[in-house]
C-alpha cells in the first residue's frame, strides 16, 4: 500500500499523460460500440420455446407482426382508403417486409351458386359520406376482418405485416417508422407490435440518456458543491466516472459487444458507483491533517486503498455473477460493461484523483471547520448519539422493517407487458390499447401442426383447436388453411365442413394454392402448419393459465400422425421474465456469496464477513418489500435494482468496518472507535449517498416508467444501505460489545 | 387462377417467323403481332417449373393444353392429385374450372383490380388480349446486330407497367427477350423465349420468367405442340370440360 502510495506520489503525471492516452484510445474505439435491441437475438437459441418460436419466423414468413393503425370517424372513407393505399404501397417497397394485410388489399372469395367471385374486399372507393357510411356498415359485418383488420365500430383499422427474420427486424421497423410519417397523411396513426415497442424502448431510452444523464451530473456536481464546498471536490468524481464510463464503453465496443436496452442504464450506474470511490478518496484527502501535499496524499492512499478496492472488488463481483448462467445475452453484456465500469471507476480513483489531488493540492483546511461539518453537526452526532443510547432499539426497528418488507415480498407483481414500460399518452401505449380494445390484442401466437397438412384428421383437429383457442378469454381471432379449406369446400359444395376424403382437400387446395397469402399458413412442403392467433390478456399476466388451457386440450387429442406445439411472443416474453428472474435471484445468491467470501478475507474474519453483508441483505429486501407494497412491479429493468444496491450498499459497510477496524485499533475504545467511524467514514457515506440518489431521482423525469422506478428505487436503496451502515451496523457493533470493557 | 399460365402459354404460341425487314418501331412491331397471333389453334403438353431460388423450393406441374382464338382450356395430369381438373379460360376475368371428384364445373370471376395475385412468375398484365400494337405505343430505342430494342409504353394507365422493352429477332420478328419496369422505372421481371421452327412457323417452345426482387423464377416448356389441327368449338364450353379425354 505504501509503495502504491508513494508510486502514484512520485509518477503523478505520467499517471495524468497515461489516463489521457488511454481516454484517447477508447474515446476513438466508441465508433465501434453498437446497440441491438432485438430480445430474440438474446435468448438462447437452444431453448425449445425459442427455437420453435424461430421455426414459425423462418418457415412462415415472419414471427414477428408489425401493425401500423389508423384512427378517424370512419376508416371506410375516400381519404381513409387512400391512406391505407398510401401505407400498403409504401410497406412494399420496403425490403424485409412480408405478407402486408389490409383493408384495401385484402382478397375475399364470394361464392354465389355456380359462381365463385375472386376479388377485393374494397372493389372501389365510396365519392361521398354516404357511400362510406354504406361500405363501412358491409366490411364491419364481413366476419374474416372484423375486430382485426377493422373495429366493430369502423373507426379503427390495422395494416398488417410480418417482418422477414433474416433482416434486421429493428432497422426494418425504423425505416418503416419514417417513411410513414414521411407520407404525412391526415389520419391519427400507431405503430404496434413488438418490433416497433422495441424501436420505442431504444428511441426513449436514447433520448432519455440524452436528456437525463447531464442533468444528473448537475445535480450530483450541486450535491458535492454543498458536501465539499470544493471545486475539486465536484470535478474529480465527476471526472473520474466520466472517464470510466468511456473506458467502459470502448472497451465495451473493442471486444464486440452491444448495447441492449438493459446495458444501456449502465452509464448511470457507473455514475453512481464510480464516484463513490473518488468520494471517498477525496474525503479522506479532505480530512487529513497533514500539510505537506506528497504526507496528505500517501497517508489518504493508505487508508483508502483497501476499502476502496475492496468496495470496488465487491460490486465487480456483484456484476460478474451476471455472467454465470444467466439466460439472456444482454444480462451477461450487462454485467460485463457495469464490472468495467466499475474496474475502472476503481482505477482511477486510486491512482488519477490522488495523482491531481498532489498536482493541484487543496489548501489545508480550517481544523475547527474540519471538525463539524453540517453532516456531522446535524446528522452524524445524533446518529451517533442515537445508536450509543439505542443500539437495541434500532435493530428492533431495522428488524420490524426486515419483516414488514418480506410481507410485501409476496405482494411483488412482474411485468412483461413491454407497451406498459411507457406513459399513458405515449403513442406506443395507445397504440397497444387500441389493438387491445379494438382489434383482438397485437401478440401472435401460433399453434403448429407437423404431419399431413391435407390429412382430413389433421385438418378437423386443427379447426377443433381453433374453436377451442376462441373461446378462451385471451383470443378473439385465429385462422389456419383448415379455416380455407372449409371455405372453400362450403363454395363448392354448400357444407360448412373438412371434407372427409385427402383427394378431395387436394381438389380444393387447388383453387387456393396459388394465393401467396397461404404461406402464412401452410409451409410449401405441406408438412408443417398454424393456427395464427392474437393473444389478448390486457396486461392481466394470463400466458400461464393460457399455456396451462391449450396444453389441456393438446393432451386429449395427442394422434399418432401428427403433432401439436404452441409458441408466440407471449410465451417468449414469459420464458424472459421466468428466467430474468430466475437469473436475477441466482445471481443476487452468487452475489451476496462472493461479497461474504471477498470481505472475509480481506478483513480476516468471517465475523466482519457476516456484520457487512447484513445491511445490504435488509436493504435488497426493504427494496422489494417496497416494490411490493406499492404495486412498483418486477420488469427488465427494475429487476436489476437489487445487484446494484448491492454493489453500493456493500460499500458502505466496508469503508465503516475498515475504517471503525483502524480505530479501533488507535483507541481500544468501542464507543470513541464508533463515533470517529461516524465522524469521518459517515461523512462520505452521506455525501457518496446524498449526490449520487439525486443524481438517480433524476431519472423520475424520464418518459420510460421502467426507468422512473429505476430512478427512485436505487436513490431508495442508497438510503436503506447508506442508513444501515450508519445506524444497524454500529448498533450491532455496540450491542455484541456490550459487555466488552472499554479501555 | 390457372388460367394464367394457360394465357402464357397461348402467349408462346403465338410466335411465328416473318422474314421480313421493318423500317421502324410501329412496323417492327406489328410484325412481331402477326408471328405472336398467327394460329386459328393449338395445343401442348405443358411442363411448368415453379423455383423459389431464395428457399431452394421447386413445384413441378404437367397439363395438356389448348387453344382456339381467345379460349383456352389447360387439363392437369400432374401431379396425381390435381390430375382431371380442368380449366376453360374465356375472357381475363372469365374461367371455369371442373373439379373431377365433386363433379362440378364453377364459374369463377376475378375482379379487374385484382393484378397479379399468382404464385408463378407470369401475369394477365404481361400478354395484351389481342395485340401489342393496340395496346402499347413503340419507341425503338436501339438496334443491335441481331436484334431491334423496342420501349412500349401503355395506352391505358391501369395497365401495371410503366413500360416493357423487347427485343425481337431482325429476321424473324421473335421476341428474346422482354423487360417489365414499374411505373417507377424500376426492373420487376424479364422473360426470356426459345423458338423452334414447327411447320414453317416459328414456334416458343421454352419462356423464362425471372423476378429478381421475389428471388423466384417460372419456366414453361411445350412438348408435342400441334397449329392449326381444327380444334372444334364444342371442346372450349362448359360441358367439354366434363370430358375425360380431349385427344
Amino acid at each position: 500500500m505504501e509503495k502504491l502510495a508513494s508510486f502514484t506520489v512520485k509518477y503523478k503525471w505520467h499517471i495524468v499523460i497515461a489516463v489521457t492516452v488511454i481516454t484517447l484510445f477508447f474515446g476513438y474505439n466508441l465508433k465501434n460500440l453498437k446497440v441491438d435491441s432485438n430480445i430474440i437475438d438474446s435468448l438462447p437459441q437452444d431453448d425449445p420455446t425459442v427455437k420453435l418460436f424461430k421455426e414459425v419466423g423462418k418457415e412462415f414468413g415472419g414471427n414477428q407482426l408489425g401493425m401500423i393503425i389508423l384512427q378517424s370517424d370512419n376508416v371506410c372513407s375516400k381519404q381513409s382508403l387512400e391512406s391505407i393505399n398510401k401505407i400498403i404501397d409504401t410497406l412494399s417497397n420496403i425490403k424485409g417486409i412480408n405478407g402486408i394485410t389490409g383493408l384495401t388489399n385484402m382478397v375475399v372469395l364470394n361464392a354465389d351458386g355456380d359462381v365463385f367471385n375472386v376479388g377485393k374486399l374494397i372493389e372501389s372507393f365510396p365519392d361521398n359520406e354516404r357511400e362510406a357510411d354504406s361500405l363501412k356498415n358491409i366490411v364491419v359485418k364481413n366476419k374474416m376482418v372484423s375486430g382485426n383488420i377493422i373495429s366493430k365500430d369502423g373507426t379503427v383499422t390495422a395494416i398488417i405485416f410480418a417482418f422477414n427474420e433474416n433482416d434486421d427486424i429493428n432497422k426494418v421497423a425504423g425505416q418503416v417508422m419514417k417513411k410513414i410519417e414521411e407520407l404525412h397523411i391526415p389520419e391519427k396513426y400507431y405503430f404496434a407490435g413488438t418490433p416497433f415497442l422495441t424501436k420505442y424502448v431504444d428511441l426513449v431510452i436514447k433520448q432519455d440518456l440524452i436528456k437525463l444523464i447531464p442533468l444528473a451530473f448537475i445535480v450530483i456536481s450541486l450535491v458535492l458543491f454543498l458536501s465539499f464546498r470544493s471545486f475539486k471536490g465536484v470535478v474529480l468524481p465527476i471526472l473520474t466516472a466520466g472517464l470510466a464510463i468511456l473506458w467502459a464503453m470502448g472497451s465495451f465496443g473493442l471486444m464486440g459487444l452491444k448495447l441492449s436496452m438493459v446495458s444501456n442504464n449502465v452509464p448511470i450506474i457507473i455514475l453512481a458507483v464510480g464516484s463513490a470511490y473518488a468520494i471517498h478518496v477525496l474525503n479522506r484527502i479532505f480530512q487529513c491533517d497533514e500539510k505537506d501535499p506528497d504526507k496528505v496524499v500517501k497517508k489518504a492512499l493508505k487508508h483508502m486503498f483497501v476499502p476502496v478496492t475492496l468496495s470496488a472488488l465487491t460490486t465487480v463481483s456483484g456484476f460478474l455473477s451476471f455472467i454465470f448462467g444467466s439466460y439472456l445475452v444482454m444480462i451477461r453484456d450487462f454485467g460485463i460493461l457495469a464490472a468495467l465500469g466499475t474496474f475502472f471507476a476503481m482505477i482511477l480513483a486510486l491512482t488519477l484523483v490522488p495523482a491531481l489531488m498532489d498536482i493541484f493540492p487543496e489548501k489545508p483546511r480550517n481544523p475547527d471547520k474540519n471538525i463539524k461539518t453540517k453532516f456531522q453537526k446535524y446528522i452524524l452526532t445524533p446518529l451517533n448519539k442515537l445508536v450509543v443510547k439505542h443500539s437495541g432499539r434500532v435493530i428492533a426497528v431495522w428488524g420490524l422493517l426486515f419483516l414488514t418488507s418480506i410481507a410485501g415480498i409476496f405482494m411483488l407483481k412482474r411485468s412483461v407487458s413491454v407497451s406498459g414500460y411507457f406513459k399513458k399518452n405515449h403513442p406506443a401505449n395507445i397504440a397497444d390499447r387500441l389493438m387491445a380494445d379494438k382489434l383482438g390484442g397485437s401478440k401472435p401466437v401460433f399453434v403448429i401442426f407437423k404431419g399431413d397438412m391435407q390429412d382430413p384428421e389433421l385438418l378437423k383437429t386443427m379447426k377443433a383447436a381453433e374453436e377451442y383457442m376462441l373461446k378462451s378469454p385471451y383470443i378473439n381471432t385465429a385462422q389456419s388453411i383448415a379455416d380455407v379449406v372449409e371455405n372453400m369446400n362450403k363454395a363448392v359444395t354448400g357444407n360448412d365442413t373438412i371434407p372427409d376424403s385427402k383427394e378431395m382437400i387436394q381438389q380444393l387446395w387447388f383453387l387456393f394454392e396459388q394465393n401467396e397469402s397461404i404461406n402464412r399458413l401452410v409451409t410449401p412442403d405441406l408438412k408443417k402448419g398454424i393456427i395464427l392467433a392474437k393473444f389478448n390478456d390486457n396486461g392481466n399476466y394470463g400466458i400461464d393459465k393460457f399455456e396451462k388451457y391449450m396444453n389441456d386440450w393438446f393432451s386429449k387429442h395427442k394422434n399418432k400422425d401428427f403433432s401439436i406445439e404452441i409458441t408466440g411472443m407471449p410465451f417468449v416474453n414469459a420464458k424472459l421474465d421466468k428466467s430474468l428472474l430466475k437469473s436475477q435471484t441466482g445471481s443476487l445468491i452468487i452475489a451476496t456469496i462472493m461479497v461474504f467470501i471477498l470481505v472475509s478475507l480481506m478483513f480476516k474474519s468471517i465475523g466482519k464477513g457476516v456484520l457487512s453483508t447484513i445491511p445490504i441483505i435488509v436493504t435488497v429486501a426493504i427494496l422489494y418489500g417496497i416494490m411490493g407494497w406499492t404495486g412498483i412491479p418486477l420488469d427488465v429493468v427494475t429487476v436489476l435494482v437489487a445487484s446494484v444496491a448491492i454493489g453500493i450498499g456493500i460499500d458502505y459497510s466496508i469503508h465503516f468496518i475498515s475504517h471503525y477496524d483502524g480505530e479501533i485499533k488507535k483507541h481500544k475504545n468501542i464507543k470513541q472507535a464508533v463515533a470517529n467511524t461516524m465522524h469521518i467514514s459517515g461523512n462520505a457515506i452521506l455525501i457518496n449517498f446524498l449526490s449520487v440518489s439525486m443524481g438517480f431521482l433524476v431519472l423520475a423525469f424520464s418518459e420510460f416508467v421502467p426507468i422512473v422506478y429505476f430512478g427512485i428505487l436505487i436513490a431508495l436503496s442508497m438510503l436503506g444501505s447508506s442508513m444501515g451502515a450508519l445506524t444497524l451496523l454500529p448498533s450491532i457493533i455496540l450491542l455484541k460489545n456490550k459487555n466488552a470493557k472499554d479501555e | 387462377m390457372n388460367k394464367t399460365v394457360l394465357i402464357l402459354i397461348s402467349f408462346i404460341f403465338s410466335f411465328q417467323s416473318l422474314n421480313l425487314q421493318a423500317q421502324d418501331a410501329g412496323t417492327i412491331l406489328a410484325k412481331m403481332d402477326k408471328v405472336m397471333f398467327f394460329a386459328k389453334d393449338k395445343q401442348a403438353d405443358v411442363e411448368l417449373k415453379i423455383e423459389n431460388l431464395k428457399k431452394g423450393k421447386v413445384t413441378e406441374k404437367r397439363a395438356e393444353i389448348y387453344e382456339k382464338g381467345t379460349k383456352k382450356i389447360f387439363r392437369y395430369v400432374y401431379p396425381k392429385s390435381d390430375s382431371g381438373i380442368t380449366s376453360l379460360t374465356v375472357s381475363d376475368n372469365e374461367t371455369y374450372i371442373y373439379l373431377p371428384l365433386f363433379n362440378m364445373v364453377k364459374k369463377i370471376t376475378t375482379s379487374s383490380s385484382l393484378g397479379n395475385m399468382n404464385k408463378s412468375d407470369f401475369s394477365l398484365a404481361d400478354k395484351p388480349a389481342i395485340s401489342y400494337s393496340e395496346s402499347y405505343t413503340p419507341e425503338l430505342v436501339k438496334t443491335t446486330e441481331n436484334s431491334y430494342i423496342l420501349k412500349l409504353t401503355p395506352k391505358n394507365l391501369k395497365n401495371p407497367y410503366g413500360f416493357i422493352k423487347i427485343s425481337v429477332d431482325k429476321k424473324y420478328y421473335y421476341p428474346h427477350e422482354i423487360e417489365y419496369y414499374g411505373k417507377d422505372g424500376k426492373p420487376i421481371k424479364k422473360a426470356t423465349y426459345h423458338f423452334v421452327k414447327l411447320n414453317g412457323h416459328w414456334v416458343a417452345d421454352k419462356i423464362t420468367m425471372f423476378n429478381e426482387n421475389k428471388g423466384s423464377r417460372t419456366t414453361i416448356t411445350l412438348k408435342n405442340i400441334k397449329i392449326n389441327k381444327g380444334l372444334p368449338d364444342s371442346m372450349f364450353t362448359k360441358e367439354g370440360l366434363k370430358k375425360k379425354k380431349t385427344r
